[in-house]
Order: C-alpha cells, then sequence, then structure tokens
C-alpha cells in the first residue's frame, strides 16, 4: 500500500517520467509505484494521454505572401555583415542605438566637472567662536602692574602708571 | 534508433544553422531567407499559440525577422538559432501585450488570457466547456478546435512553456534559455500545464 507522500512524490515526477528525464534509478523507482498504485497510474496515462493529444492540434502556417510582405519591410536595410576588424568594431558599436546619447551624457558631465570644481568652490568654515573674556580681577590687576613696572622702567618716574592706566582706558 | 535519428538530426540541422548564420554575418541575404523559410512555420505556429490569432501572429513573425536581420551581427555563433528566434518571438508577445494594454486602458479578458504575465491569473477565454460536450466521436478536425481552445485558457506563462516542449520540440533546457527563467521554473510549469489540460480535455481521455 503506496503512502500518500509516496504518491505526491510520484505524481510530481511523472510529468518528467513521461519525458524520459528521470535517471534510471527514479523511472524504476516510478515504475514499481505505478505497478502497486492504481490511482497515480491513473493520472500517469491520463497525463500521457494528453500530452499525446497535443500532436491533434491543427499546425497553422503563415500566409502564402510571407516572404514577400517580409521583403517589403526589409527593402532599403542591408544586411550587415559582422565586424571583423578594429575599425568596423569600434563603428558597430559607434553605430549602436544607446551608445551615442551615452557618450554625449559622458561628455557633457566631464565638460562640467571644471565648472564646478572652479565656481562652486567650498563654503569657507565658520570661524571658531572667540572665547568669552571672563571677568578675572586678578589677571587685571597683574596686568596693570606689569605695564606700571615697564612704563617706569621707560620713563624712570611714576607717571608710568598714569601712561598704563591711559592705554588700558583706551582700549576698552 | 529514434534517439539516435533525432540526435543525427539534431547534429545535423545546428551544423548547417551555424553555416547559414556565418553567411548571413558575411551579408549573403539568400542565406537570411533560407533560415526565414526555415523556421517561419514554428515561429509562426508559436506566435499563433501565444497571440490567438492569424494576423498578430503573421505581424510578430515578421517582426522576429527583421530584429534578426538587424541584429544578425551580434549573434554568438555558439548559441542556438531557433532558441534565439523563439526569445526574440516571446519578448514580442510580452511587449505587444504591454503595449495593447496602454492604448486600451484596459485590458479586455481576451487579452489578459493571451498575454497576461500573471502566471496565477483565472481569467479565462470565452471558449466552449469541452466538460459539457457529450461523449461521441470528433473528428479530428473537431478535437483540434477543442485542444486548442484547451490550451488557450491556459495561463500565458504555461501556455508557452508547453506549446515550445510539445508542440515545438524545444528541450527543458532550450525553454530555460528561451524563458530565461530556472530549470525547475520550467519543469514545474510543463508539469501544471499538462494537469490543467488533463482537467479539460477530460471527456476526450480513454478511460
Amino acid at each position: 500500500m503506496a503512502s500518500i507522500l509516496d504518491c505526491t512524490k510520484i505524481q510530481d515526477g511523472l510529468s518528467e517520467f513521461i519525458d524520459g528525464r528521470l535517471t534510471l534509478e527514479q523511472s524504476e523507482a516510478t515504475q514499481a509505484h505505478l505497478r502497486s498504485c492504481a490511482v497515480c497510474a491513473q493520472v500517469a496515462e491520463e497525463l500521457k494521454q494528453t500530452t499525446r493529444l497535443l500532436a491533434f492540434l491543427p499546425r497553422p502556417e503563415p500566409s502564402a505572401s510571407f516572404e514577400q510582405k517580409l521583403a517589403a519591410r526589409l527593402a532599403g536595410q542591408a544586411l550587415r555583415p559582422k565586424p571583423t576588424t578594429l575599425g568596423e568594431k569600434l563603428s558597430a558599436w559607434w553605430s549602436r542605438p544607446r551608445v551615442r546619447p551615452a557618450v554625449a551624457s559622458g561628455l557633457a558631465l566631464a565638460a562640467l566637472v571644471p565648472v564646478v570644481v572652479f565656481f562652486v568652490r567650498p563654503t569657507p568654515k565658520s570661524p571658531l567662536p572667540v572665547p568669552t573674556i571672563t571677568e578675572n580681577t586678578e589677571v587685571e590687576q597683574a596686568l596693570d602692574e606689569h605695564l606700571s613696572a615697564k612704563a617706569s622702567e621707560a620713563f624712570g618716574d611714576s607717571s608710568g602708571l598714569l601712561l598704563a592706566s591711559a592705554s588700558r582706558t583706551s582700549e576698552l | 534508433m529514434a534517439l539516435a535519428h533525432f540526435w543525427n538530426r539534431g547534429v545535423a540541422t545546428m551544423t548547417t544553422d551555424t553555416a547559414l548564420i556565418a553567411r548571413c554575418q558575411k551579408a549573403d541575404v539568400a542565406a537570411f531567407n533560407e533560415i526565414v523559410g526555415r523556421y517561419k512555420g514554428r515561429i509562426y505556429g508559436y506566435l499563433y499559440r501565444m497571440t490567438g490569432n492569424a494576423e498578430d501572429a503573421e505581424d510578430l513573425t515578421q517582426e522576429v525577422f527583421v530584429r534578426m536581420y538587424s541584429h544578425i551581427h551580434s549573434f554568438r555563433a555558439e548559441a542556438s538559432l531557433s532558441t534565439w528566434l523563439f526569445r526574440i518571438a516571446g519578448n514580442l508577445c510580452v511587449d505587444a501585450f504591454r503595449r495593447k494594454k496602454k492604448e486600451r486602458g484596459v485590458v479586455s479578458s481576451l487579452d489578459a488570457t493571451l498575454f497576461s504575465d500573471d502566471e496565477d491569473s483565472s481569467a479565462t477565454r470565452d471558449v466552449p466547456d469541452l466538460k459539457a460536450a457529450p461523449e461521441i466521436l470528433f473528428s479530428r478536425k473537431e478535437l483540434g478546435g477543442q485542444i486548442e481552445a484547451a490550451l488557450a485558457k491556459l495561463p500565458p506563462k504555461l501556455r508557452s512553456a508547453v506549446v515550445l516542449h510539445d508542440i515545438e520540440g524545444l528541450a527543458y533546457e532550450e525553454i530555460a534559455e528561451v524563458e530565461k527563467v530556472p530549470l525547475g521554473t520550467v519543469k514545474s510549469r510543463i508539469f501544471n500545464a499538462r494537469v490543467a489540460l488533463r482537467e479539460q480535455l477530460r471527456p476526450y481521455l480513454e478511460a
């Protein structure tokens, strides 16, 4: 008694069995199964008959004027020989329908590259943020003392302190 | 014996095809005409089964040879001429479907069956119901008409596979090349087409 699993497997391969495409081993297994399973044997027979029936199909033929119409359609077109030399191959390549637009697009893009490089310069980077000077009284005091000392050295008197104060005031 | 005959015939045809192509590629128009004479019937038969009418089939067959004429220089010698021609024919079928769909805006039920890309499409042509036919002996012509109708009911991808194999005699591998699908897909398409045809033609099968 064949199992349903066996039947499914066998029936899946029946089309190839009919066409003689199974291996010898598969074919013998199928034949053995068909001898013991009436259901699969009937399916195989029906598929075989169906395939044979296709031979009864009428064979349609093109019209008697087929060649004449074809010749009219091809009038003015030469049968192009296969290119053999490099020049002929290049010429054949150049005459292919999509080659010219592709080459033209490529050249146009290539021409655009220097224009883009020249005119569209990268935008300068934004300057670094200026650090905010926090008020620092100690630093200011040290700076004042330093400036007054330097001024005193130059003028040799206390007017340096006045000059240093004046310069800082004007800066502020 | 039969296999050897088939093999020899196949090899001989292949050799001659190759020679004809070589002559075509040297701009020999007589060789082109010979190829047309050799293949027009098979290509027309395939396109007739796919389009369902003589006028479209003839136009598309003409177009196949026009394309062959203008692209003969790009044909590779190691390829099979019949596979190449059937492939052009198959592509033209798909193009024709798309064009008709665009022109009409709406797909009629006839077109849906003939050209639909949907393998699972259940749209069918308005053909006689074989199951309702009385069990009488049909003449060969009548039986042919019924088989034709059953074939037309198949989704296009299944129809194409079974026509190429069972009518035009292409091998599974050649069909895979024509349709640009894996071999497994060809197997399942042929199997499913036969199962569907069996259902349609059951009244004509011997018990």
